[in-house]
């Protein structure tokens, strides 16, 4: 007479399966959820995300028609060729949903981040 | 050797099926002279049938483009019938509608006044100097509705005065988020969009909280915020956008056609939500006209809500919640 297999719940490969899963699960939730400390400036152009870059670090960054530069935690827009100007005179933006537009040049700087907003009117 | 094959076969399921779920996406760009985007989620990218609907709207109604509806109204002479195709008609239908209600504060013939006071693009504020008492009551006379007779039964217009002209950029970004809106909703089956055109939101498949941006100088980023319901466009005038200051006087552009002046009601932002996204434009620029008292009336005669900021920086709350930020603003 053959001897049956015990009954098991779990096999090797189904503790092994299971554990792969419960990884893509977390590292899941974690993408999703993980706080994004600290806010950015976004800039597009043409509707394309440009550039990305952190509003905690000085910098700035030429474009075909206009400079942005961050410093101190704020964004403008300098030496743009627009007739205009609107979006120099715009001034600095340091607050997570504001934004220049130069609609001439077609680009938007953005300060992206976390807010209790989602679209200001 | 079989589990080996059945969890690679597991994993490629996962992957796709990661690959095949609905993403969050944003379309981008600029449209009827202002910055659009539209956040939406779906598992197919709608960017670009995005983009051609709003170019297409622009087309069809931008007083810009050659051959629009208003190019074609402002290009024709006194007595000629103009013919309009039923959308035409329709839309220009509502818009007079909407003008008779406001009592004329919404006013799309206002385009030679606004020639005249130079608030047409591009928006060149720098040494702006207010134009002459008399030349103010010439373009007063121009820019009047009674100039247009719309014959919805024959499908066109005629207009009394060869310089009449209409403009729609007051009420159409609120047709054009509500049309992304529809197309998104019920041709993509799109569960949820947030559609942004200069200022003008619809909410698509649930709620968003929306701020208002400060109409005077502010620390913030919005001056107050409320929830816009799904299925509901929202849209915010004030005399903050375009204006230029001579001899200590802000002239801005939301101008009254009664007057020929820069609306002078006290009301420097208006926000107004309907379900309507042209009825929300529409009203929005004549809260800004009527002043608050007859702005409030005027919401609630329409169906709608809404929030006014007069200039002592108080918000006359219309049917809406609201959650301030900017401590300078306080509910009336």
């Amino acid at each position: 007479m053959k001897l049956r297999r015990p009954f098991r719940l779990f096999r090797i490969w189904d503790v092994l399966l299971i554990l792969v899963l419960l990884v893509l699960v977390g590292l899941t939730i974690y993408f999703a959820l993980a706080p994004r400390d600290g806010a950015f400036a976004e800039i597009y152009v043409d509707g394309k995300l440009y550039k990305r870059v952190s509003l905690s670090n000085d910098t700035t960054i030429q474009l075909e028609h206009l400079t942005v530069e961050v410093a101190n935690g704020k964004v403008r827009v300098i030496d743009a060729d627009c007739p205009d100007k609107i979006c120099e005179k715009r001034g600095t933006i340091g607050k997570v949903g504001q934004s220049v537009v130069c609609l001439p040049n077609r680009v938007v700087v953005k300060i992206t981040g976390k807010s209790e907003v989602e679209a200001i009117s | 050797m079989r589990k080996l094959a059945a969890i690679c076969m597991l994993i490629v399921l996962v992957v796709c099926l990661a690959a095949c779920a609905p993403a969050e996406r944003t379309a981008r760009g600029f449209s009827m002279g202002s910055e659009y985007y539209v956040n939406y989620t779906s598992s197919a990218d709608l960017d670009a049938e995005i983009a051609d609907l709003l170019s297409s709207i622009e087309e069809s109604f931008s007083v810009k483009v050659d051959g629009s509806l208003t190019a074609r109204i402002n290009a024709a002479s006194k007595d000629e019938v103009i013919s309009l195709t039923s959308e035409e008609t329709q839309l220009l239908s509502d818009v007079f509608e909407l003008s008779k209600m406001t009592d004329g504060a919404f006013n799309p013939a206002i385009l030679p006044l606004v020639k005249l006071w130079g608030f047409d693009p591009p928006y060149e504020m720098n040494g702006k100097v207010p134009p002459m008492e008399e030349s103010i009551q010439v373009a007063k006379e121009l820019s009047s509705m009674s100039l247009f007779d719309l014959n919805t039964s024959l499908n066109s217009i005629v207009k009394s005065r060869s310089n009449a002209a209409l403009d729609l950029g007051a009420a159409i970004k609120g047709y054009a988020a509500n049309r992304v809106a529809d197309f998104l909703l019920q041709e993509k089956g799109v569960s949820e969009a947030l559609v942004y055109l200069g200022g003008t939101i619809a909410a698509v498949g649930r709620s968003y909280e929306i701020g208002v941006t400060p109409p005077r100088d502010s620390d913030e980023s919005y001056a107050f915020r409320f929830t816009l319901e799904e299925g509901r466009t929202c849209a915010t005038s004030g005399d903050y956008e375009r204006f230029y200051i001579y001899n200590n006087t802000r002239y801005h552009h939301i101008l009254d056609a009664n007057t020929g002046y820069p609306a002078a009601s006290g009301v420097i932002s208006a926000t107004v939500v309907h379900s309507n996204g042209l009825i929300a434009d529409a009203l929005a620029t004549a809260v800004v006209v009527l002043g608050a008292e007859k702005g409030a009336a005027l919401l609630e005669k329409c169906g709608a809500t809404g929030a006014i900021v007069t200039s002592e920086k108080r918000i006359v709350t219309c049917n809406l919640t609201v959650t301030v930020k900017d401590k300078s603003y306080e509910i009336a």
